[in-house]
């Protein structure tokens, strides 16, 4: 029990330092190069389902770079979703959601997405144009961009998070499967946190 | 109360399964005559064709971008191949290698060239076996209703297991070898099915199980036993044929339907116990 005990006071005090190094939002992110978070990152689509409900999914690898330059000219972002991370909760709607029915993984395992103009105003709200790819076909497609926060964290990195979302008809993508059952348009939420290099 | 989405998937399977299988009848009927040899063949592609661009059409490309883009040209030059008068199999054989062949690229992401390699050889045996099996049918209608019950098993499978694309072309496959092998039987003025359609059957079929273990992950058991019902042809035919059309057609169709039902039971206990409900 005495071994517990100083386990549990040991972790606790190791903790401490942890929440004292939580970034302070600031709506501004130092200029440099950053690499999206795979682990604090999703990609969150939501849809509607038989017409009557709305339906959720995500994806768990998202991967890419950001470049902040401070003024906003030169920012930039090229970021990556791996589609066959994709998960509903259901094994089975998993799979059926990567076969060519909808997403086609094994032909074309990637979405991507390459900014060509980014906005960012002081209250860290803007937008964020670019190409996406997606299913084979590039659009351009424009997202709604907040920043959420940046400064140190706890292992003397520094890191800044973002939130975009658009909505976007999958049917222009080439998805046109079950269109009567499951919406066309589909609300895009991107997670992002980054690291600076 | 509008029921368009709850009846989605059900009037998608009307079109892909009833369309093609009137088309095939009605097609064989009328060409009976003029072109007794390939009436089946034809009728055969006219079906699958439909069904294929009322399952998939809507998001096909030209050229071919995707893997099931290369149906319609796979069906075709199968059933051409099935028309000749000889070196059928070797030119059946060499279209399902490359058949196969299309599928393999984009799986490389995922899996290596050795494993894919390997299954890409098995699945070339497979077929070539199975095909040797379908090419010893003379004009009956054993070949075809045991393509037919290999294909809607497939169908069955598929659909339920990760893509209804893929099942749909599966089912419409079998709706177009079932409606042209029980045309046969119970109707003698409708050309039967010969070895050729009933090889380019077994290819189609060796075809989409590939496909469906790759793209939509179907699992091994069910894709054997769906197998299972073409490799019933190995069982030698009776010296003194069955005398009647209900004794020909239960002897033709029970020995392929008993793996084939097996296939589509362990489908659905698979996805029962797996969850609560359907997920769509």
């Amino acid at each position: 029990m005495k071994t517990l005990n100083a386990l549990l006071l040991s972790a606790a005090l190791g903790a401490v330092p942890l929440f004292a190094a939580t970034p302070a939002a600031a709506h501004s992110a130092d200029p440099g190069q950053y690499k999206i978070d795979p682990v604090h990152s999703y990609a969150f689509f939501t849809l509607t389902h038989l017409g009557v409900s709305r339906f959720t999914g995500r994806f768990d690898k998202l991967t890419g770079e950001v470049t902040a330059d401070g003024t906003g000219a030169g920012n930039k972002v090229a970021a990556e979703i791996d589609i066959s991370s994709v998960d509903t909760g259901f094994v089975d709607r998993d799979k059926h959601l990567k076969s060519p029915d909808f997403f086609a993984a094994a032909q074309y395992p990637k979405a991507k997405f390459e900014s060509s103009k980014v906005v960012i105003d002081a209250k860290g709200e803007g937008t964020l144009t670019g190409n996406l790819t997606l299913h084979g076909v590039t659009k351009p497609v424009t997202f709604k961009l907040q920043h959420i926060g940046a400064g140190k964290d706890p292992w003397g990195g520094y890191r800044s998070g973002y939130v975009a979302t658009t909505t976007l008809k999958r049917s222009e993508f080439g998805m046109t499967f079950m269109l009567d059952g499951l919406g066309d348009a589909v609300d895009l939420v991107l997670n992002i946190e980054t690291i600076k290099q | 109360m509008d029921n368009t989405a709850s009846l989605a998937g059900i009037l998608l399977a009307l079109r892909t399964v009833a369309g093609p299988a009137v088309l095939s009848l009605a097609l064989a009927a009328l060409l009976a005559r003029a072109l007794p040899r390939q009436a089946a063949a034809v009728a055969a592609c006219a079906g699958l064709f439909l069904g294929w661009a009322l399952g998939y059409g809507h998001q096909a490309a030209f050229p071919p971008a995707q893997t099931l883009d290369w149906l319609p040209i796979l069906v075709a030059a199968l059933l051409v191949a099935g028309l000749l008068p000889r070196g059928r199999t070797p030119v059946m054989g060499l279209i399902l290698a490359l058949g196969l062949a299309l599928l393999v690229p984009p799986l490389l992401r995922e899996e290596s060239l050795a494993v894919l390699g390997g299954e890409w050889g098995v699945a070339l045996a497979l077929g070539l076996g199975l095909m040797a099996l379908a090419g010893r049918a003379r004009g009956d209608a054993r070949a075809s209703l045991a393509v037919a019950a290999a294909l809607g098993s497939l169908g069955f499978v598929i659909s339920l297991g990760g893509s209804i694309v893929i099942g749909g072309l599966a089912n419409t496959a079998f709706a177009v070898a079932a409606a042209l092998g029980l045309g046969a039987v119970l109707c003698g003025r409708l050309p039967a099915a010969g070895a050729g359609l009933a090889q380019a059957g077994v290819a189609v079929w060796t075809w989409l199980a590939f496909s469906g273990r790759h793209l939509a992950e179907i699992h091994l058991p069910e894709t054997l036993l769906s197998a299972a019902a073409l490799a019933t042809l190995a069982f030698p035919s009776p010296k003194v044929p069955p005398q009647g059309k209900l004794a020909r057609l239960t002897w033709a169709i029970v020995p392929p339907a008993l793996p084939a039902l097996a296939a589509i039971g362990l489908t659905l206990w698979r996805y029962l116990s797996a969850q609560q409900g359907a997920y769509y």
